[in-house]
């Protein structure tokens, strides 16, 4: 009797592989019967082809996924809508020769996808979640990329504040939505934003150490955020996000160490460092088997 | 939903929008306690004549051509045969070296640099506008190469303002004056070979 769901379950994996190569190939093969023909198209059959693509994408995708079939079938049509998107605007703005900059270009196209589907992401489908978490994020950005314009006073520290900043946002918003949402757009949406969080913050660092700077508040509230996201990853059981921060927490401590003790106290501080990691684990790990007793006795 | 399960999502949507009033501010209300007073000169490019961006220097403060070979083919090391396109050889079969370039005095490698399309400007920050100088006035200049000026502005290229998807629609080069946390934006005359905006060299500040 057990052998029955298991079956079930290789044909299924099956089916994925073959629509996701039905779907490459699709892909492929539209994309060359275009580009072949593009140059004998005029402009506003090139938007109206674009556009048009995007519509039947997702029109499939959701009569696909209506059909209740498993095969990830719809899942695939709505990707292929998902990377449309970008493309009916680079067409749109390149046929109509518009003179619009290219940080208002990003901005409208973004802001767009945002309002397309952060909408949708509420039915917790998770490839409206992770549409919606990535054009919503490049929306943040391209609108301050669009209010500074050129001004040069807005410079690298400033990017990578911005990253770090909207990453935060991300982070925390995928914290909140993890309840509601399947595991992998909620690991990957957390994933992604530990990632920038800790790589735009070491570089940060990294560039305020290069340019000489003197001991800034920066030097202080970098490690803290990293040791309270670390802190908030292993209390939420986040693997990804408490490895990625427990990095960003050891390359922060090792680039002000390099800054001010000049090398001596590092091999003291390292050790320090790692003998306050291992009690945290250990305190985690022993909290966390007391709640498993007591669920025992429950 | 109690306060601390709401606290994520207040987090997450309240940082990026305390960031975005915050840059609002700091753009409409930028901190300045002067503006920029004093004259800078530039010169311009066309865009298949790169080899004229640092040909003009300034040394003591007078505007000076340098001996660049791919300006002046007089300051070639060595002579060459044009018609075949090889280097002249000697009886002994040697390349000839040359042991000095002569190409005249500044005036004239200035006018050689103009007929080769180069243009200098002076601009005047306080009204934002650029006048053309001839190779007269440009002899006459009494210049500062100092990067900052002497009233603490310093000239700089724009932001990078093109798109996020990387297809470069509509990148332009903007030009500065920049102090500390206060930046003006200079109408420069560009050529219009350089659809990019770029081509321009800053040269000094007017005494």
């Amino acid at each position: 009797m057990q052998t029955a769901p298991q079956i079930q379950k290789q044909d299924h994996t099956g089916m994925i592989l073959i629509a996701i190569l039905g779907g490459i190939l699709l892909a492929f093969g539209l994309g060359k019967l275009l580009s072949d023909l593009w140059p004998y198209f005029g402009p506003i059959t090139r938007i109206a082809l674009t556009v048009f693509g995007f519509l039947i994408a997702h029109t499939s995708g959701y009569f696909l996924s209506k059909l209740g079939n498993k095969a990830y079938t719809g899942t695939i049509f709505h990707l292929i809508g998902i990377f449309l998107l970008p493309l009916i605007f680079i067409v749109l703005f390149r046929e109509t020769n518009s003179t619009i900059s290219g940080a208002a270009q990003s901005l409208i196209m973004f802001t767009f996808g945002a309002l397309a589907y952060i909408p949708v992401a509420f039915t917790r489908r998770s490839v409206f979640v992770l549409a919606g978490a990535w054009y919503g994020f490049f929306a943040c950005l391209s609108l301050v990329s669009f209010i500074v314009g050129t001004n040069p006073v807005f410079d690298g520290y400033f990017d990578g504040y911005t990253w770090l900043v909207f990453a935060l946002g991300l982070l925390f918003i995928g914290v909140h939505i993890t309840r509601y949402v399947r595991p992998i757009p909620a690991f990957l949406i957390n994933f992604v934003a530990s990632l920038i969080v800790v790589v735009s913050g070491l570089m940060l660092s990294d560039a305020h150490r290069r340019d000489g700077d003197g001991f800034a508040l920066w030097d202080i509230w970098f490690p803290v955020l990293m040791a309270a996201l670390l802190y908030l990853g292993m209390r939420l059981r986040v693997f990804m996000q408490s490895v990625l921060m427990g990095i960003g927490l050891l390359g922060a401590v090792m680039i002000l160490v390099g800054r001010y003790f000049d090398g001596i106290g590092l091999p003291i501080i390292l050790s320090l460092l790692g003998v306050g990691l291992i009690i945290v684990a250990y305190f985690q790990v022993a909290k966390t088997k007391d709640k498993v007793a007591q669920a025992d006795k429950m | 939903m109690n306060m601390r399960e709401k606290l994520p999502l207040i987090l997450g949507l309240g940082l990026p929008v305390a960031f975005i009033i915050v840059v609002i501010i700091l753009v409409l209300f930028p901190a300045t306690n002067s503006l920029p007073k004093i004259n800078f000169v530039y010169t311009t490019n066309p865009s298949s004549r790169y080899e004229l961006q640092g040909a003009l220097v300034v040394v003591n403060g007078k505007v000076t051509v340098q001996n660049s070979p791919n300006i002046f083919s007089e300051c070639l090391d060595y002579e060459y045969d044009k018609q075949n396109n090889v280097m002249s050889l000697d009886m002994q079969g040697k390349v000839i070296q040359k042991d000095h370039c002569d190409v005249g005095a500044t005036e004239k490698r200035l006018t050689k640099l103009f007929s080769m399309g180069m243009n200098v400007f002076e601009h005047d920050p306080a009204k934002n506008e650029s006048r053309e100088l001839t190779v007269e006035e440009v002899l006459r200049l009494n210049l500062d190469d100092t990067r900052v000026s002497r009233d603490g502005f310093e000239f700089v290229y724009g932001r990078n303002n093109s798109d996020f998807y990387g297809f470069g629609n509509n990148y332009r080069q903007d030009y500065y004056l920049k102090n500390g946390r206060y930046a003006t934006d200079m109408n420069l005359v560009l050529p219009a070979s350089n659809q990019y905006g770029d081509g321009v060299t800053f040269i000094g500040w007017v005494r």
